[in-house]
């Protein structure tokens, strides 16, 4: 009786951390669900070919779906223009990513690197708008001097992109980098290059397919980047032709027009978001691709065909000691641009964070009572205490929501799927596409699916479900990950002892992951706090009354920085919230890596 | 390979270095398609022939806007970067110019209550009071209702800045019933009801927080007790008031409104100011011509202006 009790109840944690996993998958599909079905009347009334390649954007809010077009609607210039500012993004944050990793991984010395490291990871944490922010108050100004204009346009956004999509780029190339067997680097040495050669002409070689992978992931970002493009890019819908010229890309066209839109517009909108979907995911089909082959590729390593490869790295070796002489220019140019680019990192990085320091401490120590000072309604005292008090809210909502949902999936994924059947790909599947998915998209679906179930308005309950989505992926991702560092023995010796599967879970599993688990609700949290496009129109843009209930609507701290930041009488309080926004998040991310530091510390413990 | 991107980059800089010698180019900075303030300009500012907004022939709108324009999203956007840029122009609401910037007088007339009323000032448009036509308003809506159709409003507009129309006809839409204006006459008790939900134009942001603090003020209640007030778009407040179900729901439009679902009125005139920057003290009077040459790229510098 006991042991039917126990294979039940160990049959109904499955099933319950299956359901977790189900849930992710219908999340996935109901995006899709509602954004096609609300896009097929625009796609219908506009003809999807004029839609996507039409170059013409005159849209007319008066337009409805019964009376003839006044308006055109054509998104060519606008996807043309998100290409060409993430291409600019790619030769920016791509080149000197990718010298910075090696300059990381093969140059730095160990102490300053695992600062640097670590500061490279912050950079990943600072919210977008405050990206967006830095460009307005510092880039565009210095620019300008050499511009016809006041500096905005492609330029402006490569640049602001580039530096965004760098920590990315970083740390997943330093982490393949790394990966290169030592062996190469000693035999490579031995044959007689030098340290350089062998970096940029075996090292490099060896990590390609993971160095691509990480530029793709990028692409990726720089593709659905919203709020700081907006910022910077000056916004006219046409292509960009200089370096100077003001254009729009795709995601900057649906936050611009969405306030005032009228009812064809907004599906045209929302076909824009559909449109945005589809690129970003075709990036990440490419990014499977590569990563798949970056896997495959050190499992050969590793494995039988390890001779033959490491033949042809001989060769190779071989090729460069011959030519020695005429390449040795380019190996120092590659060397020279590897520390050059480390230090350009740090100085950018230094200089985002120094200069909001250097603007926003003295505001907040002449003016303390932007924190804590009591809302006045209709005032010109500002205070950003119900944004703090709105964010907590979506923080502890969000959270709650989240947390259980993928931290149950992670543990069905690691715990119960040894075979990699249909099922289990279908919700990897999803997970990944879900974390593909641009934040602004989240922001369409949160609109028009939440927001009309409240009540038609935008509320604080709305916006936070909308994070929670976007949460899953992130949260899966780095729970399994936390998951599998526990080792197998521990397991099998739960298992031995007689122990159930869930009490192993419960148990052995779930403590000793604990500190990487913590670390990814932790990065959760910054993530809520650091958003803004799915914001916007789900949970509201205006700084009003601290809210009383979870149905009232409110602006995040981050939105209501991009709020302050385009009210030019309110430049110092967005400093001092861009401020105190830097300030929770690096604190979060500082908490985040201690916690998994513990983590690997704990596991290395546990090896000995 | 990199030798060449190097070599490109640096001949790129060198390039953009000289082509920027002389006198900058104007910056034309405009709203999104869509906005009030926008339409509101782009239908007054001509050549004589053509509009900066305008439908062609087969009735489809089309913009004559140059493609250099920087497009922003808000009034205060607008107001900073013609405030960091000397070379910009752009527009705004009369109700939000500051003295980080200067106002151009149009036609030679500069935007004042007086020109905007007489109609000599041409580059104006009113702002409007929504709710949902049929619905049975709730007490304090109502009430309220009553509060900014009253004379009361006028001294709320004057501190924010638009002016308020006294003649019942103009109050009304076009061709439709002409509004009096009535004198508010405070009820013993403030009326029952849930809060008051405020959406629409975030011109008209100023205009309706001193109209709630001000009917708060006569009940001796706190605004934010009463009122729920997000503006985020015009589009937003007749969505907002066609989908009311409570009769609670008040939209606010910065562009005149003609649906048969909604009723509405005209509280007050607003124009809407060129601005240029604080030092460009040479630009001081523009024509409507001259403004649709800047606005469509014709003129490019300031100097051409004679």
């Amino acid at each position: 009786m006991t042991v039917l009790n126990a294979k039940n109840k160990e049959k109904a944690g499955k099933a319950f951390f299956a359901a977790a996993a189900v849930i992710c998958v219908i999340a996935v599909a109901a995006i899709f669900a509602f954004l096609i079905i609300k896009s097929v009347p625009a796609f219908g009334k506009l003809g999807v070919f004029e839609f996507i390649f039409g170059d013409n954007w005159s849209s007319d809010r008066l337009d409805t779906y019964d009376s003839p077009l006044s308006g055109t609607y054509g998104i060519f210039t606008m996807i043309f223009g998100t290409f060409t500012a993430t291409i600019g993004a790619l030769l920016i944050g791509g080149v000197f990513g990718y010298f910075t990793a090696v300059f990381l991984a093969f140059y730095c010395p160990a102490v300053p690197k695992r600062i640097f490291s670590s500061v490279i990871n912050l950079l990943a944490g600072i919210p977008s708008v405050v990206y967006g922010f830095f460009g307005i108050v510092f880039l565009l100004p210095v620019l300008s001097k050499i511009a016809p204009n006041n500096g905005s346009g492609l330029l402006a956004t490569s640049i602001i992109l580039g530096i965004m999509i760098l920590p990315t780029v970083v740390s997943l190339s330093k982490t393949s980098l790394e990966a290169v067997p030592r062996a190469y680097y000693e035999a490579s040495v031995a044959l007689g290059a030098n340290h350089s050669e062998t970096v940029f002409r075996v090292m490099t070689p060896a990590a390609k397919s993971g160095i691509i992978a990480s530029l793709v992931l990028a692409v990726g970002r720089a593709l659905g980047e919203t709020m700081a493009v907006v910022m910077v890019a000056g916004n006219s819908p046409n292509y960009p032709d200089g370096l100077f010229s003001s254009f729009r890309v795709l995601t900057a066209n649906i936050v611009m027009e969405m306030g005032y839109a009228g009812e064809v517009q907004e599906g045209a909108l929302i076909a824009t978001g559909v449109v945005l979907l589809f690129f970003v995911l075709l990036v990440n089909l490419i990014f499977g691709f590569f990563s798949k082959k970056a896997v495959t590729a050190s499992v050969k390593k590793q494995e039988k065909h390890k001779i033959t490869y490491f033949n042809k790295q001989i060769k190779r070796i071989k090729n460069c000691v011959y030519s020695f002489t005429h390449k040795i220019g380019a190996v120092k140019i590659c060397k020279g641009m590897a520390i050059g680019s480390g230090i350009f990192s740090a100085v950018a990085l230094l200089l985002i964070i120094g200069f909001i320091f250097v603007k926003g401490l003295p505001q907040i120590i002449q003016k303390p009572s932007i924190i804590y000072g009591k809302y006045e309604f209709a005032s010109e005292n500002i205070t950003i205490l119900p944004s703090i008090v709105t964010t907590l809210f979506a923080v502890a909502i969000s959270l709650i929501i989240s947390i259980p949902i993928g931290l149950m999936t992670a543990i069905f994924l690691n715990e119960y799927t040894k075979n990699n059947n249909i099922f289990i790909r279908i919700i990897r599947r999803g997970i990944d596409i879900l974390a593909g998915v641009p934040s602004i998209v989240y922001g369409l679906f949160g609109m028009i699916a939440f927001v009309p179930i409240f009540g038609g308005s935008s509320s604080i309950l709305a916006g936070s479900l909308t994070i929670s989505i976007m949460l899953l992926p992130t949260i899966v991702r780095s729970c399994e990950e936390s998951l599998k560092s526990v080792l197998k023995s521990q397991r099998e010796g739960s298992f031995a002892l007689g122990a159930g599967k869930l009490r192993t879970i419960f148990r052995i599993v779930l403590p000793s992951a604990m500190p990487g688990i913590l670390s990814a609700i932790i990065l959760s949290m910054g993530r809520v706090i650091s958003e803004s496009a799915p914001f916007l129109y789900t949970m509201g843009s205006v700084i009003s009354a601290i809210p009383n209930s979870v149905m009232d609507s409110g602006a995040s701290l981050a939105v209501a920085l991009y709020r302050l930041s385009g009210e030019g009488w309110y430049i110092n309080e967005a400093y001092a919230t861009a401020l105190v926004l830097i300030i929770i998040v690096l604190a979060l991310n500082i908490t985040a890596e201690m916690l998994a530091g513990k983590l690997s510390k704990k596991l290395k413990g546990d090896n000995a | 390979m990199k030798k060449i991107i190097a070599f490109a980059t640096c001949l790129l800089m060198v390039f953009s270095l000289f082509s920027c010698n002389g006198e900058k180019n104007i910056s034309v900075v405009v709203r999104e398609q869509g906005s009030g303030t926008r339409e509101a300009f782009d239908k007054v500012v001509t050549d004589g022939t053509h509009f900066l907004q305008e439908k062609d022939s087969a009735g489809k709108t089309v913009y004559n806007t140059t493609n250099t324009a920087t497009q922003l999203t808000s009034t205060g956007t607008v107001l900073s970067q013609v405030a960091s840029d000397e070379n910009a122009i752009g527009y705004i609401s009369l109700g939000s110019v500051n003295d980080t910037i200067n106002v151009v007088n149009v036609d030679g007339v500069a935007p004042s209550a007086e020109t905007v009323l007489s109609g000599a000032y041409k580059i104006q448009r009113p702002f409007v009071v929504m709710t949902k036509k049929g619905i049975t308003l709730t007490a304090r809506t109502a009430d309220f209702m009553n509060y900014l159709k009253s004379n009361a409003s006028s001294q709320h507009s004057e501190t924010a800045g638009c002016i308020f129309l006294e003649d019942p006809a103009k109050r009304a839409n076009e061709g439709a019933e002409a509004i009096a204006v009535t004198t508010f006459t405070k009820q013993a008790t403030l009326p029952s009801g849930e809060k008051i939900v405020i959406r629409g134009s975030t011109s008209m942001e100023k205009f309706i927080n001193e109209a709630a603090k001000g009917y708060a003020d006569a009940y001796g209640v706190k605004a934010e007790d009463i009122f729920d007030i997000q503006l985020e778009g015009s589009s937003v407040g007749r969505k907002a008031v066609e989908d009311d179900t409570h009769g609670n729901v008040i939209g606010l439009s910065s562009a005149a409104v003609k649906q048969d679902n909604i009723d509405s009125f005209n509280v007050c005139l607003d124009a809407v100011a060129v601005i240029v920057n604080k030092n460009n003290d040479k630009i001081t009077n523009l024509t409507i011509g001259q403004l649709y040459d800047i606005f469509t790229g014709k003129i490019t510098k300031f100097s051409e202006i004679g």
